[in-house]
C-alpha cells in the first residue's frame, strides 16, 4: 500500500475497526466486497472446470469477469482513485469481444455436431 | 454456562450491521451469490443464462453502492443487455438448449475441481487480510487521504499544456478534508494534479475538475477517459481497434459455409463456384 | 660391493644398433620395389635361377622346379619327363600339404607359390647384400667396442686382491634425454636417457649376435632366395637385430625395455612370415600373446624397481644396480613386512624372462613358432632372442642374489623346464620340433646355472649353446631345403651320402650338444652341473638332487639328438629314388656359415674349459671367460664366497658327464642307425603305450592352456558380452532411454485433450502462484 499522509494515517488508525469485517462509519468494510469477489470468482472457476456444456463454461468465465470488475471497482472506492472504475471499463468492453469471437468459435466448432459436449473436442490428445 | 450478555451490548454489537448500506449489500451480495451459484449448477443452459442475468442484476446494484454510476448501467446495458442476449441467440441457433445428461468422461474432474476451487477460495480469502490495514471510509464515504502517485502519461501532453512533464499530480490536495461533498469545481482532489511534487501548483485539465464524489457519474468517466494526461486514451483507442477486429472475426467464424470452401474463404473448384482467374471484370455478376 | 668401473664416453657405440636400422628402414621403403620385376616372365628358366648360381652344378636337374614358383602353372611345361614324376611327387607331397594334412607333422616350409610378381634376381641380391652388409657393419664395431672393453678391463689375479682389482670398464654412449617429468604431487622427478652401456657382459653378447646374425644373414639369402616376400624377410631380419642389440645394450632398464619388446615385435612378424598359412598365423599370435604375459610382470617389477628406487638406470653412483649392491634393497614390500616379499621384483623379472626364454609356464610358443622360416627359428630361437632372458637374469644378478627363494625357485623351474622339453623332444617326428625342445631343454640349463649363482657359466653356456644349436637349426634347414621343404623325418633318411657337408656339419653339432669332450657343448654343460651339485657345505647353492636330474637330461639329450640324426640321415631312404635324384647339397652362402659354426663349436669350449682342473691342468687360462665377464656376473669374489671345490667331486662329476654322454650317443647312434624305417617302435605299439602318447601330446600342456586360457577367456569375454555388455551397459544406456521414453510416455497423459483438464491445470498454478506471492508478502511483512 502507499505510504499515507501522517493526518490521514491518524485518520485511519482512530477509525480502524476492530476487525475488518466489521462495519465502520456505517460503510460497508472493503473486505465483504473482496470476499464476495472472491467467492464469486471461484464460483466461476468451479464452473468452467465442472461444466460440460460450452455455453455454461463461457457464461462461467463472464462470471468471474464480473467478479474482478467487482473487486476493481471496490478497490477503485476505497483508494479513492478512478483507475479502477477506468479498468473496469475497459474489461467490459474487451469481454464484450471476446464473447463474440469466442461464440463464433463456438458456432463454428458445435455447428455441424451432434452432441454438445466440450470433452469431445479432443483431438489435441496425446 | 457463561451469562448471557445484556440486551445493551447486543444492541451495540448488532448495530453497525443494521446502516442503510450494509443491508443492501447484504442483500444484493447474497443474491448475487445465490445465481451465480444457481447459473453453475443448473443443467439447462437456458436457465443458467437466465440466473446469470439476474446475477449481473445484483452486480450492477453492487456497483452503484461503490459510486459507480455509469459503470452500473453499462453493466446492465452491455452485459445483460448485449453479451446475454448474444448467449441466447446461440443458444438458440445451436439447439444447445437441452440439458446434457451424458455421463463424465472424467471422473475425477468434479472433485478436484470443487477441491481446487475452495482451496482458491481460501488461499484468496487468506490474502484480504495478509496486509496491515484496508483503507476505511469515513462518514461520509470518503476515502482516506494519501500520497497519490499517478502514471507519468502523455509527458507531450503535459507540456502542451504548459506542464513539467515530470511528476503528473504527485501532490495531493490537502483540503479534501474540510471539503463536504459537492463543493466541485476547481479544487482540485483527487486524480489530476498536474503539479510538480512537493508543490500546490494547480494547472487545470480535464479530470481535475471532478471532484471525488463524481467520480463515477458519466461526466467523471468521461472526463477521466479523454483527459490526455491520463493514461486512458491509448487503451480506448486500443479497444476500438479491437472490437472491430472482433466483429470480422466472429463475421468470418460464424459464417455459413458453401460446400467446398474452407474457411479461409477461398473458393475451390468443388464449390461450383468460378475461380477468381475465370472471373470477367466488368462481365457476369 | 661393486668395484668401481671405468667409464669411457664412446659416440661410436650408436653405430652398432644403427646399422641394422639403417638396413631395416632402407629395406622397408625400397625393398619390395627392389626385389620386384615389373615383367613377369614365362617359362621355366627364371624359376631355377632362384636358387642360386651354384645349384645348377651340384645335381643335373636345373631345370625342374624346384623352385616352388607357380608349380600349377609349370605341370604343363615339362620337358624332362623324368623330372615329371619327381615333380608329381613334389607337388603332390605340397598339395598334401596345403590339403592341410598333419600326418607328416606339419609340412612349415613351404611358404607361397610365386604366382605373382616375380622376382628381380638383381634386386634380391642387392638387397640380401644390405641386410647382410649392415649387421656385419655393425660385429666390426662390436668387435672394435670389443677391445676397448677388454683392453682396459681388469683381470682377477693380476693385481691382487682389493677391490681395484676387479674394475670393470664400461663405455657409455652419450647422454641423450629421452624424457624428463618433472616431479609433482610428491612423486620423484623420471629422467630417462637414451643411453647405451657397454660392458663385457654386453660386449659378449653384441658378438654373439652380431655374429652369428651374420652367418645367418648369409644363410638366409641362399635359403630364402625363392620366397616372394624376401625384402619382408630381410626388413624384418635387420629390425629383430636392431632391437636385439637395443636390449643388450641398453644402460637403463627402460631403454631395456623397448628392445624387449621390440624383439617380440620381431619374432611375431617372422614367425607369421608366411602368413597365408593359418597354423603360421596362429603360432605367431601365440607368440606374442604368451610373450606379453612375461612382459607383464616384467613390467610390474620395472614399476616395483622405480617406486623403490626412483631411477631406471642401471649403473652409475644412483643406479638400481650400484645401490641394489650396496644394500639398498626394499625389505618390506606392500607392507607385509616378510623378507620374502623383498624377491618379488627378481620373481617378477623372471617371470618376464620365462616368457622370452621359452620356460615354464610360458615355453608353449616356442615349438609353435618352428612355423616361421628356418633361419628365423635359428636367430631368434635359437642364439638370440631366447638368451634375452638368461641375459637379463645375469645382467641383474644383484637383485637376484639378495633373495634366495627367487634363486630357487629359477633353479627348480629351469631345471623342471629342461627335463620336461626333454622328454618331449624324444618323441617329436619334426626335425625343427626335436631342436626347438632341444632349445628349450638348453634354456633350462642355462636358468638352472642361474638359480645357483653361476651366472658367467649360464653365460658360457648361452655363447656354446648359440654355437651349436644355430648350426644344428642351419643345418636342418639346410636338409629341409634338400629335402624340397619336408620336414617330417619319417620320410627322411640315408641322406647322408648325398649332402656331405651339411651331415659332416650336422655331427659335429650333435657332438657337442651331447656334451662329449672336447666339443664346447660339453665345458659349458659340466660347469653348469658341478656349480648344481655343491651345496652349502662348498659355499655353493647347488643340491645334489639338482645334479642328478640335470645329469639324467644330460643322458636324455643325445638320445634325441643322435635319434635325429640317425632318422634323417641314416637307414633306408624313405622317399622314391626320383625324388632321390633331386637331392643336393645347399649352395656356399647356406654352407659357408655351417662350417664356421661347426668350427665354433669344435673350439668354442677352449674359452673356459674349467674342467680340464679335473685332469690336473690349471691356469688363469681356464677360466678366461669368467675373467673377461669379471663383476658383470661374478659375485663370489666380492662376496668372499668362492665355490670350494674338491678334487676329487669334481673328478668325479666330470667322468660321470662324459660317461653318460658318451654311453647314451653310442646307444642311441647304433639304435637308429640300423634302422632301416628309423623307428624304434612301431606305429601300433606307440599308438598304445600310454606314455609315449603323453610325451608326444607334449605331456598335455597345450591343451590344458587351451581348455583353461583360451576357452576360459573365450567363456569370460561371452560372459561379459552377455551380461556386462547387452545386460548392464546397453541396459544402462537403453534403459535410461527406455525411462526417459517412459516417463516422458507417463507425462503425455497429461495432455488428455481435454479442455477442462487444462483449465484445472491452471487453476493449480494459479494456486501454486497466489500461495507463493503470500508467503513472500507475509514474510517480507513479518520481518
Amino acid at each position: 500500500m502507499e505510504p499515507m499522509n501522517p493526518a490521514g494515517e491518524a485518520a485511519l488508525q482512530a477509525a480502524t475497526a476492530v476487525h475488518p469485517l466489521i462495519p465502520v462509519n456505517g460503510q460497508v468494510p472493503l473486505a465483504w466486497y473482496l470476499i464476495l469477489a472472491t467467492i464469486l470468482f471461484t464460483v466461476g472457476v468451479v464452473g468452467v472446470l465442472v461444466k460440460r456444456n460450452p455455453i455454461v463454461i463461457f457464461m462461467s468465465v463472464e462470471l468471474m469477469l464480473n467478479a474482478v470488475n467487482l473487486c476493481l471497482i471496490a478497490f477503485g472506492r476505497y483508494l479513492g482513485n478512478i483507475g479502477g472504475q477506468m479498468i473496469s471499463i475497459f474489461v467490459m468492453a474487451v469481454a464484450a469481444a471476446e464473447v463474440a469471437v469466442g461464440l463464433g468459435i463456438l458456432i463454428s466448432i458445435f455447428r455441424s455436431r451432434e452432441s454438445i459436449n466440450v470433452d469431445e473436442v479432443n483431438l489435441m490428445q496425446g | 454456562m457463561p451469562p448471557l450478555p445484556d440486551p445493551e451490548s447486543i444492541r451495540l454489537a448488532i448495530l453497525p450491521f443494521l446502516a442503510p448500506q450494509v443491508l443492501l449489500f447484504l442483500t444484493f451480495g447474497l443474491g448475487a451469490l445465490a445465481t451465480a451459484v444457481t447459473m453453475v449448477l443448473y443443467p439447462n443452459p437456458v436457465r443458467s443464462a437466465l440466473f446469470l442475468v439476474l446475477n449481473l442484476f445484483c452486480v450492477a446494484v453492487l456497483y452503484l453502492l461503490l459510486n459507480a454510476y455509469f459503470l452500473a448501467v453499462v453493466q446492465v446495458i452491455v452485459y445483460a443487455g448485449a453479451i446475454m442476449v448474444l448467449f441466447l441467440f446461440v443458444i438458440m441457433l445451436l439447439n444447445l438448449g437441452t440439458p446434457d445428461r451424458s455421463k463424465d468422461v472424467l471422473r475425477w474432474q468434479q472433485p478436484v475441481a470443487v477441491v481446487g476451487g475452495l482451496v482458491f477460495a481460501l488461499v484468496l480469502g487468506l490474502s484480504v487480510f495478509s496486509t496491515r490495514t484496508l483503507p476505511v471510509l469515513d462518514e461520509n464515504g470518503l476515502a482516506p487521504e494519501r500520497q497519490k502517485r499517478t502514471f507519468n502519461a502523455a509527458p507531450q501532453a503535459a507540456s502542451m499544456l504548459g506542464m513539467s512533464p515530470a511528476g503528473v499530480g504527485s501532490a495531493a490536495g490537502r483540503d479534501t478534508e474540510t471539503d463536504t461533498d459537492g463543493s466541485a469545481g476547481g479544487s482540485p482532489v483527487g486524480n489530476g494534479v498536474s503539479a510538480a511534487e512537493g508543490e500546490n501548483e494547480q494547472v487545470p485539465t480535464l479530470a481535475s475538475k471532478i471532484p471525488v464524489t463524481e467520480h463515477g457519474t458519466v461526466r467523471g468517466i468521461g472526463a477521466n477517459l479523454y483527459d490526455p494526461t491520463q493514461p486512458w486514451l491509448f487503451p480506448f483507442e486500443a479497444t476500438s481497434i479491437l472490437l472491430l477486429v472482433a466483429v470480422i472475426g466472429s463475421v468470418v467464424l460464424a459464417k455459413r459455409r458453401m460446400p467446398g470452401e474452407s474457411l479461409a474463404g477461398s473458393r475451390t473448384a468443388e464449390a461450383g463456384l468460378a475461380t477468381p482467374d475465370e472471373i470477367v471484370p466488368g462481365g457476369e455478376a | 660391493m661393486e668395484p668401481t668401473a671405468h667409464e669411457i664416453v664412446n659416440p661410436l657405440l650408436w653405430l652398432i644398433p644403427l646399422f641394422p636400422l639403417l638396413g631395416f628402414l632402407i629395406i622397408a621403403f625400397l625393398g619390395a620395389g627392389i626385389t620386384q620385376s615389373p615383367k613377369p616372365v614365362v617359362g621355366a628358366d627364371p624359376h631355377g635361377h632362384g636358387h642360386g648360381e651354384e645349384h645348377h652344378t651340384v645335381e643335373g636337374s636345373s631345370e625342374l622346379p624346384l623352385a616352388r614358383g607357380a608349380e600349377d602353372a609349370e605341370e604343363a611345361h615339362h620337358v624332362d619327363t623324368g623330372a615329371h614324376d619327381a615333380h608329381d611327387a613334389h607337388a603332390h607331397g605340397g598339395h598334401d600339404a596345403h590339403g592341410g594334412h598333419d600326418a607328416h607333422g606339419g609340412h612349415d616350409d613351404h611358404g607361397h607359390h610365386g604366382h605373382e610378381a616375380q622376382t628381380n634376381p638383381a634386386g634380391t641380391r642387392l638387397v640380401g647384400a644390405i641386410a647382410t652388409l649392415a649387421v656385419l657393419a655393425s660385429f666390426v664395431v662390436s668387435v672394435l667396442v670389443f677391445f676397448q672393453v677388454a683392453a682396459s678391463g681388469g683381470h682377477a689375479g693380476a693385481e691382487g686382491a682389493g677391490e681395484a682389482a676387479h674394475a670393470v670398464t664400461r663405455i657409455f654412449s652419450p647422454y641423450f634425454t629421452w624424457m624428463h617429468v618433472p616431479s609433482m604431487a610428491g612423486l620423484p622427478a623420471l629422467d630417462l636417457s637414451f643411453r647405451l652401456a657397454v660392458d663385457p657382459l654386453t660386449a659378449l653378447m653384441l658378438l654373439v649376435v652380431t655374429g652369428i646374425g651374420t652367418l645367418i644373414h648369409l644363410y638366409s639369402t641362399g635359403y630364402m632366395a625363392q620366397e616372394n616376400g624376401y625384402a619382408r624377410y630381410f626388413g624384418y631380419l635387420n629390425l629383430f637385430v636392431f632391437f636385439m642389440l637395443l636390449l643388450i645394450m641398453g644402460s637403463n632398464f627402460l631403454v631395456m625395455f623397448v628392445g624387449w619388446e621390440g624383439v617380440g615385435l620381431a619374432s611375431y612378424l617372422l614367425i607369421g612370415y608366411y602368413y597365408e598359412r593359418k597354423s603360421a598365423g596362429d603360432a605367431s599370435k601365440k607368440a606374442f600373446i604368451v610373450n606379453r604375459v612375461g612382459d607383464f610382470a616384467f613390467l610390474i617389477a620395472l614399476f616395483l624397481i622405480f617406486k623403490h628406487f626412483g631411477t631406471f638406470e642401471m649403473f652409475g653412483e644412483n643406479g638400481v644396480l650400484s645401490r641394489a649392491a650396496a644394500g639398498d634393497w626394499p625389505i618390506n614390500y606392500l607392507g607385509t613386512g616378510l623378507a620374502a616379499a623383498s624377491g618379488l621384483v627378481p620373481l617378477l623379472m623372471f617371470i618376464g624372462a620365462t616368457g622370452k626364454s621359452a620356460q615354464i609356464p610360458l615355453y608353449v610358443w616356442l615349438p609353435d613358432a618352428m612355423e616361421g622360416p628356418t633361419p628365423v627359428s635359428a636367430l631368434i630361437h635359437a642364439a638370440t632372442m631366447v638368451t634375452a632372458g638368461v641375459f637379463m637374469v645375469c645382467r641383474s644378478h644383484v637383485l637376484f642374489l639378495q633373495s634366495p627363494e627367487t634363486m630357487t625357485v629359477v633353479a627348480v623351474i629351469g631345471l623342471v623346464t629342461c627335463f620336461l622339453a626333454a622328454t618331449i623332444g624324444l618323441v617329436q617326428n619334426d626335425i625343427k620340433k626335436v631342436l626347438a625342445y632341444s632349445t628349450v631343454s638348453q634354456l633350462g640349463y642355462m636358468f638352472l646355472a642361474a638359480g645357483v649363482g653361476a651366472f658367467s657359466m649360464a653365460m658360457f653356456h648361452v655363447t656354446t649353446h648359440a654355437f651349436f644349436k644355430a648350426l644344428l637349426f642351419l643345418g636342418s634347414g639346410s636338409v629341409i631345403h634338400a629335402m624340397h621343404h619336408e620336414q617330417d623325418m619319417r620320410k627322411m633318411g640315408a641322406l647322408a651320402d648325398k649332402i656331405k657337408t651339411t651331415y659332416r656339419t650336422m655331427f659335429i653339432g650333435t657332438l657337442a650338444i651331447a656334451g662329449i669332450p672336447p666339443l664346447a657343448g660339453f665345458f659349458s654343460k659340466d660347469e653348469i652341473l658341478l656349480n648344481a651339485f655343491l651345496g652349502p657345505e662348498y659355499n655353493g647353492l647347488g643340491h645334489w638332487s639338482l645334479w642328478l636330474v640335470g645329469w639324467i637330461v644330460a643322458g636324455m639329450t643325445p638320445f634325441y639328438m643322435w635319434r635325429m640324426m640317425g632318422k634323417t640321415f641314416m637307414g633306408e631312404a624313405r622317399y622314391s629314388p626320383e625324388f632321390a635324384k633331386t637331392i643336393h647339397e645347399s649352395p656356399p652362402s647356406m654352407t659357408f656359415p655351417l662350417i664356421v659354426l661347426a668350427g665354433l663349436s669344435v673350439v668354442g669350449g677352449f674359452l673356459n674349459p674349467a674342467a680340464l682342473a679335473a685332469i690336473g691342468i690349471h691356469g688363469d687360462w681356464l677360466h678366461t671367460f669368467e675373467h673377461f665377464l669379471g663383476s658383470t656376473t661374478n659375485w663370489r669374489e666380492a662376496a668372499g664366497k668362492e665355490l670350494n671345490i674338491p678334487h676329487n667331486i669334481e673328478l668325479g662329476l666330470v667322468l660321470a658327464s662324459v660317461a653318460m654322454a658318451v654311453v647314451m650317443s653310442l646307444v642311441a647312434w647304433n639304435l637308429y642307425k640300423r634302422r632301416k624305417d628309423g623307428v624304434l617302435l612301431p606305429e601300433p605299439q606307440k599308438a598304445g603305450n600310454r606314455l609315449y602318447q603323453t610325451l608326444y601330446n607334449k605331456w598335455g600342456v597345450d591343451d590344458i592352456y587351451i581348455n583353461v586360457f583360451v576357452r576360459g577367456g573365450k567363456r569370460l569375454s561371452n560372459w561379459l558380452w552377455r551380461f556386462m555388455d547387452v545386460r548392464v551397459i546397453d541396459g544402462t544406456v537403453n534403459g535410461i532411454a527406455a525411462g526417459i521414453g517412459g516417463f516422458a510416455n507417463s507425462l503425455k497423459g497429461w495432455q488428455s485433450g481435454y479442455v477442462r483438464n487444462y483449465a484445472l491445470s491452471i487453476l493449480v498454478g494459479v494456486v501454486i502462484v497466489v500461495v507463493a506471492c503470500l508467503v513472500a508478502a507475509l514474510r517480507a511483512s513479518a520481518q
